[in-house]
């Protein structure tokens, strides 16, 4: 889907770069969670997956197109959709069914193919039956949902989520990942990018990028088995059920292969 | 010396077909060098309560007492009661507006009145509260990391030196490393004898630092307690939208299974418990 290699990227008239080598492959129709601190450089990571920010050093290619080719942003920008912590600053419209529509209507689709999209995308994340509800009706999960709707109206191949869920409550953020995890299977590609290790037991690999540097690649089973110092040298903090899962299994009372769940690890100990 | 909040019910759009209750008989009482969290599901009227604190919203019924000056509509003690009771509001960074650290910093004291030579005390002291001393004060705000804005924030309401600080969801939108920073931080608050009411829907966060907690449900201060009380109510009784520490709810599983586990949100005092029950078992 995309490559980077080598990526170097500094922002205009700073010395210290945001990102510093980066090499990173993306699979197509895998759901990768890039986790880091504030300030590790993810975000900036994120903004090189669809052009808006280039490599000062290095290369970015989605699908081949290189980001540095300004001729190439047209397409890569439909190859993969963004979509932003704070959904107030991503929705454009007054209604909810106009907000998703933006996109196809402004690639200049018709009508049928629009309202086809529109109703598509809505009923994947849930928003049937709010079609025509005014946008400040809705509730921050419903708005960040309306935002990924908005994304997916324009049938990207890949979809970059950047702390989509970084402003929602436990039940919003729970919404999004219900509607993540049924895109991915869907065969979307997801890029994730969240400093919650609760949001990435169910993704398909992991990179962990700090200081602008990728310090780990691999499953998320294997990150969380690293154990809790390891993840806070990174700036990295285990959730509370997974430090429980990590003392278990530091013990011998577990085996690896469990995931850090409270149903898998209740079945273990009572087997 | 407290903040008392005494059968206290608000309704918006009142009279209108829109009315809502957003808070229905609250009762609280917060102490000096106390440290409160008011918990809830979103729209259980835990912001509304937090603007009950400092008189921005006044009660319908009920009444608001902050050391002893009651929050009555059209009193001029309302300004008192404001200037006694500091609230910070939800991504407070959105609200800084000046050119310089400086200015920003002064623009709370100066209103209020402080003389301009008692000014650049008040601002060091509230910088250094919130770890901020080092920063050279010609900074412009909008240049600071989004940590630092949040911090900044805050000092500019400690700068008039509030006996109460009353933080709408602090952590709102930090890592880990940061919300932890501001634990540290409102810890700090409190041994300086500043009582804290932190409003939040992370019950987690409150068990682990708070000594008290209000939990809201659709407006009714539902349980009110230590944590320790807290989590024995709510174990009795699930709260709308209020999500039991995982730990919790794994340790109250394992005990209706016959393991030996203490009812405990700690997740290494859970573990351990567990590593002993299993060594039983295989010995």
């Amino acid at each position: 889907m995309s490559v980077l290699e080598g990526v170097r990227f500094s922002y205009p008239r700073t010395d210290t770069a945001a990102l510093d080598g980066v090499d990173l492959e993306i699979r197509a129709g895998e759901w990768l969670a890039l986790l880091g601190p504030n300030g590790s450089g993810k975000s900036t990571l994120a903004k090189h997956l669809n052009a808006l920010l280039a490599p000062t050093q290095g290369v970015c290619l989605v699908c081949g197109l290189d980001t540095k080719n300004e001729k190439n942003l047209y397409d890569i920008r439909r190859l993969v959709a963004m979509v932003f912590q704070n959904p107030d600053n991503q929705l454009v419209a007054a209604v909810v069914e106009e907000d998703a529509a933006f996109g196809p209507e402004n690639a200049g689709l018709s009508s049928e193919t629009i309202r086809r999209r529109v109703d598509w995308a809505l009923g994947v994340c849930g928003l049937k039956g709010k079609e025509r509800s005014p946008v400040y009706t809705l509730s921050g999960g419903q708005k960040q949902r309306l935002a990924v709707a908005g994304a997916l109206a324009m049938e990207p191949p890949c979809l970059v989520l950047d702390e989509a869920t970084a402003m929602l409550d436990p039940q919003g953020r729970r919404e999004i990942m219900d509607v993540v995890t049924d895109l991915n299977r869907r065969g979307m590609t997801i890029v994730q990018i969240t400093h919650r290790l609760e949001e990435v037991v169910n993704c398909t690999r992991v990179a962990v990028i700090d200081g602008g540097v990728l310090r780990w690649q691999g499953k998320p089973l294997d990150l969380f088995a690293l154990g809790s110092e390891r993840l806070a040298s990174w700036g990295l903090e285990s959730p509370p059920f997974v430090r429980l899962w990590q003392v278990l299994r530091a013990s011998g009372s577990l085996s690896l292969d469990i995931p850090p769940g409270p149903k898998e690890v209740l079945d273990a100990l009572c087997r | 010396m407290s903040l008392i909040l005494r059968n206290v019910s608000h309704s918006y759009h009142r009279g209108t077909p829109l009315e809502t209750m957003a808070l229905r008989d609250v009762n609280l009482t917060v102490e000096p060098f106390q440290w409160v969290a008011v918990v809830g599901h979103t729209g259980s009227g835990k912001s509304t309560l937090a603007q009950h604190l400092n008189a921005l919203l006044l009660a319908d019924e009920g009444s608001v007492l902050v050391d002893g000056i009651q929050a009555v509509k059209g009193s001029k003690d309302l300004r008192e009661i404001r200037r006694r009771v500091g609230l910070v509001f939800q991504y407070p960074e959105q609200q800084l507006f000046a050119e310089t650290v400086e200015e920003e910093m002064a623009f709370g004291p100066h209103n209020w009145g402080v003389p301009s030579e008692e000014i650049p005390r008040a601002v060091d002291e509230a910088l250094a509260l919130v770890g901020l001393s080092a920063l050279p004060r010609d900074r412009s705000p909008f240049s600071l990391s989004g940590g630092q804005k949040r911090r900044l924030a805050i000092a500019s309401v400690l700068a008039v030196r509030p006996a109460y600080l009353v933080l709408d969801e602090p952590t709102a939108g930090l890592d880990s490393q940061g919300r932890r920073g501001l634990m540290t931080l409102i810890a700090g608050l409190r041994r300086e004898g500043i009582a804290v009411v932190q409003v939040t829907h992370d019950l987690e966060l409150a068990l682990a630092y708070c000594d008290k907690i209000c939990v809201l449900e659709r407006g009714r201060a539902l349980f009110w307690g230590t944590p320790q009380v807290v989590v024995e109510q709510l174990l009795d009784r699930p709260v709308q939208g209020l999500i039991l520490p995982e730990v919790l709810a794994f340790a109250r599983n394992l005990r209706e299974r016959g393991f030996d586990v203490p009812l405990s949100w700690d997740p290494e005092e859970v573990a351990r418990a567990i590593v002993r029950e299993v060594g039983k078992c295989s010995s």
